[in-house]
């Protein structure tokens, strides 16, 4: 045991004398984290609509004030049609509305294959509604009596009566993760770098090997299993200290409502397993420290979006979350939700954790089978 | 010069060629994560809302109200009439939100006394209620056009049948018409050009840095001791990574273009663009490795600025807002992606983004040239 | 006469404070092989790398055939780096077509080049291997094929044997033996008396930068004069020795004493009249002496005697 501890020791220092892995590990989650969180603050409640204004009348211009009060939608002003083709073929603008001079229609253009077209009708037609009570009453009456006298009727009514009014209430409570973009922020960038940089120790393994310590670690009483242990205890042992670096962040800075503390424990725990046998297992696959890099990171970054860590799975369909549920990531993001969102306690996730679990299990055999055979052959 | 120039690119590509992780990091992942994000966002992001109408006044204007909006809506956007309580067809998951016309609501518009439509959504689809809200906005005014016109000829002495009906039926002073956009955006065509920039980094940073690398391991003052000059060396070494940079992003573009039917736009647009960021990623390579003091400096700023470029620049955020968006043109990565955007989604010609290739370029060409200073006195010890 | 193959003038660089090569000066005649003798770190690669062109001097000349170096006479010099300066990545023939490429030779004459200088390092059959599957004694001898391969003038090997087995050691001095006998230059630099005794024609000895001594093995040997080796095994403790040691360094005749535990060497004048008195120190200072050997005089005993120290620690 003394032993494994020494190992860990050794590795552990060798893993944070590297600049690189000290930047992975501790600022990139950091900064990232920061960057979701400051940028992506304001999407979920309104659609987002583009308006193009040419030179619009004074009904034009009602109707584009009505439009940026909406509660619907949020205008972003263009002054170039081709600008804002661009961001509504790429989606970022569900739509986009053109407002010219009175008297010629407005124009609403959607890309064919965006479904928000409905909403930003609707919107403008309600919008367009607003601003018309009064022209249209006017006009209703002048068939009549002269325009004159239609007008001072028509605005001595709207002073009586009261405007027919719109209450809205909302049911439920609002997910965490929602409301405070942190909450979704943290724990998918922890999940997405606590894995990838498990597979990053993976050069440090070959390394390992390629320096000949698997053959001087044979020839102590202790063995490889012995070296192997302590570097599989220090890999574990920096997943946690990113897992208490981010979380604590979470917690004290973005005032992140966790949850409970015990499945948030046993997560990291099992998480971080997961992360450090990933990483023996490519160490024990691929030949050169060049390699392990050029598969680790991809894979990470593949591993991260197909189980929920770039975005959430609830937005793609439900192929692409089957074949996310694959990632040990979704999983753990599956734990988070229900732990953050619905303030689920370890008996809540224990179906999750009991994957989780598996994938632990697996990954370590796999590792200890792959790293045997070059224990073997002593390289 | 020219020959061993040549030479000495020609030898850095056939070592490149033979190393595997070059190939995974500059063909096998830009379009392996590109593909992934087109499988997940391919048919484009989706938004459907059905919202409720809940006619609890029962009465024919109410009911008038109810048909007219399920005929309504569109894409996007379904009406349908609730007959139970509005927090259980909410419950229930049919619907995203709910408009009550409430019991008594007729009869408060026509006697001109306060009057009002509920509307009921969940607090985790804030988007949903808000669209509700909108529409119900909408019928408000209607009812309220309605009952002014009314109070109105009353008080004019006008027959407030017609009136009202006119009103009604009015078509509204501003009409709505909807155009398409056409051309389509695939978002692979944005990941590939990202992550592509990303691992390129990485690789070229590698070329780079292989020149105080052949230093140490000899290489170098043995091809200095043949008849070949300092400035062939560096030159060929450049050339050799500009090659591989060039190379393998073009793959990526005609790979994901031809093979997964992802436009990235006008090809010369394109190429130009894709020759422009590699200049400008060797060119800071070059910068660093000149600048740094041992190779191991070299190694670690290569991969933090790699690393900080693309996650300023973008790479992994399709379209964000806030911060992001103003600080991703500070980054090469950033101002290559809005070139590359353009092109694909705005339809841009080459003369479009004409600016931001020569700043790519300028950029390239400006920290080479310090880098290359640098490198000489290394290399000439 | 014709102009020496490489001359060499008051060749002096400078690093910092540290003068690394101090008013150097020798030539080397077309057909002979030099050798530049001296312990680590005594000036040797620094010479050379001024020589091929590497590095500026601070002041002095290199001649080449009676000219000086210039970037297009450098295909004069075939450099065998003292590392293995070729690409672990690629295989023997394309390093070798590189460099042959670098050096302007192609076509059919680069093949044919290649072939011979496989032939000569005996690396014909593993010429389509990767280097980095080579034992280290085959990369020595790809590295000296390199150096060949253009037929230069001038071969310069940079201490081509460190840290080779005995037996790719003797097949490159063999090599090397066979290559000054058939008319080309050589230089060759060593920290090994034994190689450069074998080897060379003439021995330049270099000690912190400077060019002590210079001559065939005879000349040198006569710079040792009447001067003979010593060498005692004693028994006792290392401080003991240490005094013993100051103690013989101060007697007439001694030039230079280098050894410590267990045996010690003294190069004197009349070697062999210091035997008594030298004994009877030992046991004043507690040593117990229990063999004396006196030895043929050799460049080890030369560089002794010309810097009182050993040539390797």
């Amino acid at each position: 045991m003394r032993a494994v501890l020494a190992t860990a020791r050794t590795e552990w220092v060798r893993y944070f004398r590297d600049r690189i892995a000290m930047f992975t590990t501790l600022a990139l989650p950091v900064v990232l984290v920061l960057l979701i969180g400051l940028s992506f603050g304001q999407s979920a409640e309104r659609l987002p609509v583009g308006m193009l204004q040419s030179d619009p009348g004074p009904l034009g211009t009602s109707l584009v004030a009505e439009l940026e009060d909406s509660p619907a939608i949020d205008v972003q002003q263009y002054t170039d049609r081709n600008e804002m083709y661009r961001d509504i073929r790429m989606g970022l603008v569900a739509g986009g509305v053109e407002v010219p001079a009175d008297g010629e229609p407005v124009q609403i253009y959607v890309q064919q294959a965006s479904t928000g077209a409905g909403v930003v009708v609707s919107t403008v037609n309600s919008a367009a509604a607003q601003i018309s009570t009064r022209a249209t009453a006017i006009d209703a009456l002048s068939e009549q009596i002269p325009t004159q006298k239609a007008r001072a009727a028509v605005d001595q009514a709207m002073a009586d009566i009261p405007a027919v009014e719109v209450a809205t209430r909302a049911i439920g409570a609002v997910n965490e993760m929602d409301e405070n973009r942190f909450a979704s922020a943290v724990p998918s960038q922890l999940m997405l770098f606590t894995f990838l940089n498990g597979l990053l120790g993976a050069a440090a393994l070959v390394q390992a090997r390629q320096l000949g310590v698997f053959q001087r670690t044979l020839a102590t009483p202790h063995g490889l299993g012995v070296y192997l242990s302590g570097l599989g205890l220090s890999r574990f042992l920096i997943a946690i200290l990113q897992a208490v670096i981010l979380l604590g962040l979470g917690v004290l800075w973005f005032g992140i409502n966790l949850g409970d503390p015990v499945a948030v424990t046993a997560l990291v725990l099992i998480y971080s397993v997961i992360a450090a046998a990933a990483g023996m297992l490519l160490g024990g696959v691929v030949r050169t420290p060049g390699q392990a890099v050029a598969v680790a990171v991809p894979a990470g970054i593949v591993m991260g979006m197909l189980g929920g860590c770039m975005w959430p799975l609830s937005v793609v369909g439900t192929t692409m979350q089957r074949i996310g549920h694959l990632t040990p990531q979704a999983w753990a993001m599956d734990s988070w939700n229900a732990i953050i969102n619905e303030g689920a306690g370890i008996g809540g996730i224990a179906g999750y954790l009991a994957v989780l679990v598996g994938f632990a299990v697996v990954l370590s055999a796999l590792a200890v089978w792959a790293l045997g055979r070059h224990a073997r052959t002593g390289r | 010069m020219w020959r061993h120039v040549w030479l000495i690119a020609a030898n850095g590509l056939r070592r490149s060629l033979r190393d595997r992780s070059i190939l995974i990091q500059a063909i096998v992942a830009p379009i392996l994560i590109a593909v992934v994000v087109g499988a997940a966002f391919g048919s484009g992001f989706s938004l459907n809302v059905t919202v409720g109408i809940k006619d609890a006044d029962g009465s024919d204007i109410s009911e008038q109200i109810a048909q007219g909006l399920t005929g309504a809506g569109g894409d996007g956007i379904a009406f349908s009439s609730v007959d139970a309580d509005a927090d259980a067809a909410l419950d229930s998951g049919a619907y995203d939100a709910v408009i009550v016309l409430p019991a008594g609501l007729s009869d408060a518009v026509l006697s001109g006394e306060p009057a009002q439509l509920d509307v009921v959504g969940e607090a985790k689809d804030p988007l949903a209620q808000s669209v509700a809200e909108s529409v119900a906005a909408g019928i408000a005014a209607n009812l309220q056009t309605a009952r002014v016109t009314a109070v109105a000829a009353t008080s004019a002495g006008v027959d407030a049948g017609p009136a009202i009906q006119r009103a009604v039926t009015a078509t509204p002073p501003l009409t709505v018409e909807q155009g398409e956009v056409t051309g389509t955006f695939s978002v692979m065509a944005y990941f590939a050009p990202g992550v592509a920039m990303l691992f390129l980094f990485f690789i070229i940073g590698n070329g780079a840095r292989s020149i105080i690398e052949e230093r140490r391991e000899g290489t170098l003052p043995r091809i200095l001791a043949a008849p070949v000059s300092p400035a062939s060396v560096l030159l060929g070494k450049t050339v050799g990574v500009l090659i591989v940079g060039i190379v393998s992003m073009t793959l990526v573009w005609l790979i994901t273009w031809l093979g997964f039917g992802a436009y990235w736009g006008d090809p010369i647009g394109v190429f130009l663009v894709i020759v422009a960021a590699v200049v400008a990623i060797a060119g800071i390579s070059l910068l660093i490795t000149g600048l740094a003091r041992t190779e191991n400096q070299a190694d670690a700023l290569t991969t933090i600025i790699a690393l900080l470029f693309a996650v300023a620049g973008g790479t992994f955020f399709y379209g964000a807002s806030g911060v992001l968006s103003d600080l991703r043109l500070f980054t090469p990565n950033g101002q290559a992606l809005a070139a590359f955007v353009n092109l694909a989604a705005a339809q841009a010609d080459v003369v479009e983004v004409l600016p931001q290739i020569l700043l790519l370029t300028g950029i390239g060409v400006g920290c080479a040239a310090v880098g290359l200073v640098a490198l000489r006195n290394k290399v000439l010890t | 006469m014709a102009a020496p193959v490489l001359q060499v003038t008051d060749l002096v660089r400078r690093f910092g404070d540290h003068t690394a090569v101090d008013r150097v000066s020798f030539q080397i005649q077309p057909g002979e092989t030099y050798g530049l003798l001296g312990p680590n770190g005594a000036g040797k690669t620094t010479t050379i790398s001024m020589i091929a062109g590497l590095l500026t001097p601070d002041s002095g000349e290199v001649e080449l055939l009676g000219e000086p170096l210039t970037s297009g006479r450098k295909s004069l010099i075939g450099l065998v780096p003292q590392d293995i300066a070729l690409y672990p990545d690629l295989s023997a023939l394309e390093n070798l077509q590189f460099f042959g490429k670098l050096q302007n030779l192609h076509g059919e004459h680069l093949k044919q080049r290649i072939a011979h200088v496989l032939d000569v390092v005996g690396l014909t059959d593993r010429a389509k291997d990767r280097i980095d599957t080579y034992s280290g004694g085959m990369k020595r001898r790809a590295n000296i094929a390199v150096g060949l391969l253009h037929e230069p003038q001038l071969l310069i090997l940079d201490e081509p044997t460190v840290g080779v087995d005995p037996q790719s050691r003797n097949s490159i001095l063999e090599a090397v033996d066979v290559l000054g006998g058939s008319g080309m230059a050589v230089l060759y630099t060593t920290h090994y008396m034994e190689e450069a005794e074998r080897l060379c024609d003439r021995v330049g000895i270099i000690d912190s930068g400077r060019l002590i001594a210079e001559g065939t093995r005879d000349e040198l040997m006569q710079r040792l004069g009447e001067n003979s080796t010593v060498t005692f095994r004693v028994n006792g403790g290392a401080e003991q020795t240490h005094a013993w040691r100051v103690e013989l360094a101060g007697m007439p005749g001694v030039s230079g004493v280098q050894g410590e535990d267990g045996q010690v060497a003294v190069v004197a004048a009349n070697g062999p009249s210091l035997i008594a008195p030298a004994v009877q120190a030992a046991q004043s200072h507690g040593l117990d002496v229990v063999g004396v050997e006196v030895a043929e005089p050799d460049l080890e005993a030369v560089f002794l005697h010309l810097t009182g120290k050993a040539l390797r620690d």
